[in-house]
């Protein structure tokens, strides 16, 4: 993808739009309808300055207009000049101006007094805390090396922005490690990388979808796969999503709870939790029987006409074949000819290349094409054996997929379910498969899009992976076996708590930690419970105290989002994040690594020291390890930088050196609504693979070795014998083969094991609501007081059984442990299957509990394996619970409207300062 | 004479919940109050085919409005010139008669203030012509808000491109309820709610 | 709906005031009771109207708009105001006047006047309710038996109040006679009410949108029956039919000399009146259980 270049030379393609507040008139029939004390009136005739900015509150970045009068952010709007909410916001958004102004929040650096979990803390200074971490830190590095020292990021409640803490990990010398990532998007972006050389697109894998670049008029079939647009992204995805349902797409929707989207949806497959690939292994064996695909889309623009060589798992290469060495040519079985033939990319009309048959003898190889493989691989999944195993009905399932299969274009898009468990790569597989079949990509109305821009860009703060030593990089968990896990560095999170346990490979005794709420974010949360006991420091650097604060050592106040400094390049436009106001003593996340980072310089750290300098951080052959195997890229240009502002105008400016400065930006962009060089004429192209490269004069293709979509996945045998493309180093092989072609296998905890069914009958399986995202909000008073606890939703039939009543509390119980929800008695859910929200009380933290017990699906999931292959995604979803009524509610937790009065934003105790006093003493 | 109203087009509606934080931020609603609030119905029917829908509630703005007969000091009144029905809350003496007198339950009592609240299609905003906050901020673009006298509005036209057998309405015990719904079959069967 | 505490206590007060001072005005015109009854029938009864009004009035989210009520004569507030205000000022007058010694036909023609507004207001308390937003309310029934009610409380209160203050009696025979004519009248007056209470019962059985939440099943069978059968039923209709009927008993024994059993049925019409108070506030608490709109979109958590 290309860079955007932010210079001032171009003004040009955006909108002018002045967000002028619609300031109410105090007319004294008018004001007499709003609850507003009269004053606010006249406030607002006095002046409100609108705020363009992005929101945070999920991974899509909604556009915001904050409407500030005399500092004080009074409204929230959504942006209509956004390109992907287009004026529209979701309830999440709207809540967050009571998420800034929260009495609960973390308001000052705190240490701890009392004793771990006490929750007694002590107010101290920025200067003090970061230089009393950076000495302990320096202590363990020193007793038991860098690796003892992890960073959690992600996972709810944080920026998505973690350059600066990579960048500090680097030079550190040791590891990220998060919640999602290994079982949140990665295991289908990793696949999708590897088999069409891009990110796939879905609804909510990251920001959204503009429905009008798509053409989703065009879209004649719409499948959600464990995608649940209406409530986790609302008003970027939800949105498109029910435009698209308007223009008339038919839809099909395959999840085990009936979501909004699946309320609408033509077809409603309630898949068992946890069988998902079984099912999308019987589209693909029933699309292939039925010769249902695009024959055209399959043969030219697909790996799958290749033959594979039976002994290695590759392509057979022309030389292997006897012929001529040439680049990006194959070898297919000419039908014609009954021969093995070379075929020059991209095509050659004069064969008539054999999808099925073989095994095929070239020159005395063994080989078969790639798309007999993959149909041999899915052909047990008859549609009976899939109903059968997914507990669904045949007819549906046959009705589903002719829908998908006989309107096109269309597109699937998939969600989280499938990245929750063991099978997770297996799905973006089979969507890649399915997808490139139909030839559902880059065209009109199809959601896999080629779109290219000299924008957007990420403001990605600078990596320095070169600074990590091989020694180091290889230290992360899980980095032979989960080679996948290599992409974005993330460490294992079950194998690091069986370090951390068993001291095998090694302990971890540091945990610099910015996510919300890691107690309902890991699963067997109490394992980690004890894990976190056994640290030696624990710094929480977050908005407001959660369940993992208790664990604390230090407690860091952060920034929520309206008080950020960012950006963000959707589509072909670039928006800002700029901050409405800046509170207490919050420091915003980059600025934590940027602080430490100038500490442990100060302190002699010799890496840090060498971080402070540009020579150094050039990703030239003299500064590059040996044996480093990527290209680190201009990221490394970015230097730490003592204030937000410095550092995004850095960025900025590393691309371009005429670039504007944020501020210039900001301006910019608050006049003209957004950012833009390319036009969307010249942004929305469609076909773009079979577009002429003026250099070949061949077709461009897709960026993959073979340039054709890799539905065989040979790129992902290499992925597990040397962690190409993404490893720094190169890595020893896997202690399995990677398997490029789709199987299924039955979840670690299975209802098919009678033995455990009979103890645990009922299968599990998790996921959003419309109104939390994530560990966050739960301190909200809107929020909370619609959707005080969390829901377990029963099937009539189970509450019959199992004596459940409506809305009566429950224990969910399975073999790791017990938590409590109200019950939802409700036909969107299968007999046997039931389904439970995340949960934790910040009323309750200061407890024995921590809050994070009481009703918490992870005091149930396990952190063991086995893991899924190639990435190690743990279970989260699709494991096996009972459950049984409960005396009453859990203890001291709030469920009425006026008890959430207490994080009502008390303004007299608000104290609005500058962000940059923050970081005196240290900068 | 306008009748300013709303359609909610429950095709597009995916209860996303946003229309009741939307309206609790414009209107500083209380804790423990709404002036809308979305209901689920359903789902009904036998497991796996259920038909379920999402449905916005608030106050259907009447055409012979009962709230209005009952108050005592015309608080509560039917604005003329375009029909919508307002509290105002200066003249209301908390007497709650007419949160009695409505047939919906679409009135509240403010605790704090002891006078009676209801949706007022954030007649605030529309005298700087802006939409209600419910309707702006809707990602389904479920709300269209308009007069429904005029044949060019924004309602007039979705009401009459849903085709007649797809509008539905609160049951009308002769307060004449204005506020529509669309909803087609092919989404879910639309089920009075008594 | 939540029950309305204020409205309650208001009602029945109300209904206790307006009833006293009907029944007093009725017995003595029609019935020959004794003049020593009205003073404290009537005593009681301003009483019970003012503790009632300022009952309603804490209902109020704002009395220092009050005011703002004369913009609209036609609505329940109103006409509930003006008539028991001016009852209350009709009986203090009379009071006064009889304070001051006027003439048995000034007293009569003032105490004529009241029954007016008495009678409004007790209709008034059941009619306002009738909205068609609220089926188990919209019924004739409801403003009936809230008449009933305050005429057959009226009616045992007042012969408490004769039972009472008998021993002063001039004319020990005559005051027997106009007490026997007093207890039959009220037996009939309680059994009328308990007509109305069937009524009302039988009206919400058929009123429209019938749901649950405000079905005769619940009444008579469910949550509310305990409320129904002992308080509104046995303590509004068999507990103060059977001390008339003691009252008639012990009219028969007076006569053969017990002077206790007169007094003892006082105690007993005394007793029997506040049971009809509290079957009362019982009845108007039902009523608001009751008292479902036709749909509730529950804009209160």
């Amino acid at each position: 993808m290309g860079k955007a270049q932010i210079t001032r030379r171009s003004f040009i393609g955006a909108t002018a739009i002045a967000g002028l507040a619609a300031a109410v008139a105090a007319d004294a029939e008018l004001t007499g309808l709003v609850s507003k004390p009269k004053e606010a009136f006249a406030a607002e005739e006095s002046e409100t300055r609108i705020v363009k900015t992005l929101c945070a509150g999920c991974v899509g970045r909604c556009g915001v207009l904050a409407h500030v009068q005399n500092g004080r952010v009074v409204k929230l709007e959504g942006d209509p000049d956004h390109v992907y909410s287009k004026g529209n916001i979701c309830a999440k958004g709207l809540s967050f101006i009571q998420a800034l102004y929260n009495p609960n929040r973390i308001k000052y650096p705190l240490k701890r007094v009392g004793e771990r979990g006490s929750n007694q803390w002590e107010r101290i200074s920025w200067e003090q805390a970061i230089d009393e971490i950076t000495d302990q830190l320096l202590e363990i590095e020193e007793k038991y090396g860098a690796e003892a020292i992890q960073v959690g990021y992600t996972g709810g409640g944080s920026t998505y922005y973690d350059g600066y803490a990579s960048r500090w990990c680097h030079v550190m010398g040791c590891h990220k490690y998060e919640p999602g990532g290994l079982q949140c998007l990665q295991p289908r972006q990793t696949m999708s990388r590897l088999m069409w050389g891009q990110n796939n697109n879905d609804f909510v894998s990251y920001e959204g979808l503009n429905a009008e670049f798509i053409c989703g008029d065009q879209t004649k079939c719409m499948v959600l796969w464990g995608s649940n647009p209406s409530s986790s992204c609302v008003a970027s995805a939800g949105r498109p999503a029910a435009q698209i349902r308007a223009w008339g797409a038919k839809t099909v929707v395959v999840d085990p709870r009936m979501t909004a989207d699946a309320a609408k949806a033509d077809v409603w497959l309630p898949v068992r939790p946890g069988s998902d690939v079984a099912l999308l292994m019987c589209w693909i064996n029933y699309i292939m029987d039925n010769r249902l695909y695009n024959e055209e889309s399959v043969l030219r623009w697909t790996n799958m006409p290749y033959l594979i060589n039976l002994e290695t798992g590759f392509t057979l290469k022309p030389e292997e074949a006897g012929f001529e060495p040439e680049e990006l040519a194959y070898v297919v079985w000419d039908a014609n000819t009954n021969a093995a033939r070379k075929m020059s990319y991209p095509y050659d009309e004069s064969l008539a290349p054999a999808l099925e048959g073989g095994p095929y003898v070239v020159n005395g190889i063994e080989c078969k094409p790639a798309f007999q493989l993959i149909h041999e691989r899915c052909s047990e999944w008859t549609v009976e054996k899939a109903a059968e195993t997914c507990w669904l009905e045949p007819g549906m399932i046959e009705e589903a997929i002719r829908l998908y299969a006989e309107n096109t274009p269309g597109f699937m898009s998939m969600g989280m379910t499938g990245d929750h468990a063991v099978n997770s790569p297996q799905v973006g597989i089979c969507q890649l498969i399915l997808e490139a079949m139909l030839g559902n990509y880059s065209k009109p109305g199809t959601m896999m899009q080629m779109f290219s821009a000299d924008g957007p860009y990420w403001p990605e703060p600078g990596t320095l992976q070169h600074f990590m030593s091989e020694e180091q990089y290889k230290k992360r968990f899980g980095c032979i076996e989960y080679k996948a896990g290599c992409r974005r560095e993330w460490t294992h999170n079950s194998l690091m708590l069986d370090g951390i346990m068993t001291g095998e490979p090694y302990r971890v005794r540091a945990v610099i930690e910015r996510s919300c709420n890691k107690m309902i974010n890991m699963p067997n949360a109490a394992k980690w419970a004890e894990a976190y006991e056994s640290m030696d420091l624990n710094v929480h650097h977050f908005m407001y105290p959660t369940s993992f604060s208790m664990f604390c050592d230090y407690l860091l106040p952060t920034t929520e989002w309206l008080e950020n400094h960012w950006g963000a390049g959707l589509e072909n436009k670039f928006y800002v994040r700029q901050p409405t106001t800046h509170l207490w003593e919050a420091v915003e996340d980059p600025m934590l690594f940027s602080l430490l980072a100038k500490a442990m310089a100060d302190k002699g750290h010799q890496r840090f020291i060498d971080s402070f300098d540009p020579e150094k951080c050039k990703p030239t052959p003299e500064n590059l390890p040996e044996g480093f195997l990527i290209d680190p890229g201009e990221a490394t240009q970015i230097p730490w930088e003592a204030t937000m502002e410095d550092m995004l105008t850095a960025n900025f400016r590393s691309q371009d050196p005429d670039a504007m400065s944020w501020d210039e930006l900001c301006d910019y962009v608050q006049e003209h609504g957004y950012y833009q060089e390319t036009s969307d004429e010249d942004y929305q192209q469609f076909y773009v693979y079979a577009q002429i490269d003026e250099e070949t004069g061949k077709p461009q293709g897709f960026s993959t070795p073979s340039k054709k979509l890799e539905c065989y996945g040979e790129q992902i045998i290499t992925l597990g014998r040397t962690g190409a493309p993404w490893a720094f180093y190169e890595l020893e092989p896997a202690s399995y083969e990677y398997d490029p072609l789709p199987y299924y296998r039955e979840p670690n905890e299975s209802p098919l094991d009678e033995e455990l069914a009979a103890e645990y009958p009922l299968v599990i399986t998790g996921g959003h609501v419309s109104m939390y995202t994530h560990g966050t909000l739960r301190n909200v008073p809107w929020i909370r007081e619609r959707f005080p606890v969390p829901e377990v939703w029963v099937n009539p039939v189970d509450a019959e059984k199992y004596g459940i009543e409506h809305k009566g509390w429950v224990w969910i119980e399975s073999k790791r442990g017990k938590t409590q929800a109200r019950a939802n008695i409700t036909k969107r859910i299968a007999p046997g299957v039931t389904w439970m929200e995340r949960f934790w009380y910040p009323e309750t933290v200061g407890t024995s509990t921590k809050g994070y017990t009481e009703s918490n699906i992870n005091m149930l999931t396990d952190d063991q394996g086995p893991f899924a292959d190639f990435i190690g995604s743990v279970t989260y979803r699709g494991f096996q619970v009972k459950i049984t009524p409960a005396d009453s509610a859990p203890e001291g937790i709030w469920t009425e409207p006026e008890q959430f009065e207490a994080w009502l934003p008390n303004f007299d105790e608000v104290e609005v300062t500058d962000d940059k006093d923050q970081f005196k003493g240290v900068y | 004479m306008s009748k300013m109203t709303m359609v909610i087009d429950l095709d597009r509606c995916i209860g996303c919940y946003a229309c009741e934080i939307a309206c609790k931020q414009e209107n500083d609603v209380s804790l423990g109050s709404y002036w809308n609030k979305v209901q689920t119905m359903g789902p009904y029917g036998d497991f796996p085919h259920v038909e379920m829908y999402f449905l916005p509630t608030m106050c259907q703005h009447c055409e012979n409005p009962t709230c209005v007969s009952v108050c005592p000091t015309g608080a509560t009144h039917q604005r003329e010139e375009d029909g919508i029905v307002l509290v105002d809350r200066d003249k209301c003496i908390g007497c709650q008669y007419c949160a009695m007198a409505c047939p919906y339950g679409a009135r509240t009592f403010n605790k704090k203030q002891k006078v009676v609240e209801k949706c007022t299609l954030c007649a605030h905003l529309q005298s700087v012509g802006d939409k209600p906050a419910c309707v702006k901020c809707c990602s389904g673009a479920a709300r269209l808000f308009g007069d429904a006298e005029d044949p060019e509005s924004d309602v007039s036209k979705a009401l009459a491109e849903a085709g007649s057998d797809a509008v539905h309405s609160m049951p009308d015990v002769g307060n004449g309820p204005s506020i529509r719904y669309i909803l087609h079959s092919s989404i879910a069967t639309w089920k009075e709610l008594i | 709906m939540e029950i309305q505490w204020s409205l309650v206590i208001f009602a029945a007060f109300i209904c206790w005031g307006a009833g006293t001072y009907v029944a007093a005005v009725a017995f003595r015109g029609l019935l020959g009771a004794s003049e020593r009854i009205m003073r404290p029938a009537f005593v009681l009864s301003a009483v019970a109207v003012v503790v009632g009004a300022v009952a309603s009035m804490t209902h109020l989210g704002h009395l220092d708009r009050i005011f703002g009520v004369l913009s609209n004569p036609a609505s329940g507030i109103f006409v509930e105001g003006l008539s028991s205000a001016v009852l209350v000022v009709v009986a203090a007058a009379y009071l006064v006047a009889a304070g001051r010694k006027a003439s048995s036909g000034v007293l009569r023609a003032l105490a004529v006047v009241g029954v007016v507004p008495a009678l409004v207001v007790v209709f008034a308390v059941g009619s306002s309710y009738l909205m068609v937003a609220r089926p188990a309310w919209d019924v004739p029934a409801l403003p009936i038996a809230s008449v009933t009610a305050a005429l057959s409380m009226g009616a045992v209160t007042v012969l408490a109040i004769d039972a009472f203050t008998a021993r002063g009696a001039r004319d020990a025979a005559g005051e027997e006679r106009a007490a026997s004519r007093m207890g039959v009248a009220t037996l009939a007056l309680i059994g009328i009410q308990a007509v109305a209470v069937a009524a009302y019962a039988a009206s919400v059985a058929t009123a429209p949108y019938q749901e649950a939440s405000r079905s005769a099943a619940r009444m008579l069978a469910g949550d509310m029956a305990p409320l129904f059968w002992l308080a509104v039923v046995v303590l509004g209709v068999a507990v103060p039919f059977a001390a008339t009927l003691a009252q008639r008993r012990g009219l028969a024994l007076a006569a053969s000399g017990e002077a206790v059993a007169r007094s003892r049925a006082a105690v007993t019409l005394g007793v029997a009146a506040l049971c009809m108070v509290v079957a009362v506030i019982a009845f108007r608490v039902i009523m608001f259980s009751l008292g479902s709109s036709i749909i509730d979109f529950e804009f209160t958590l």
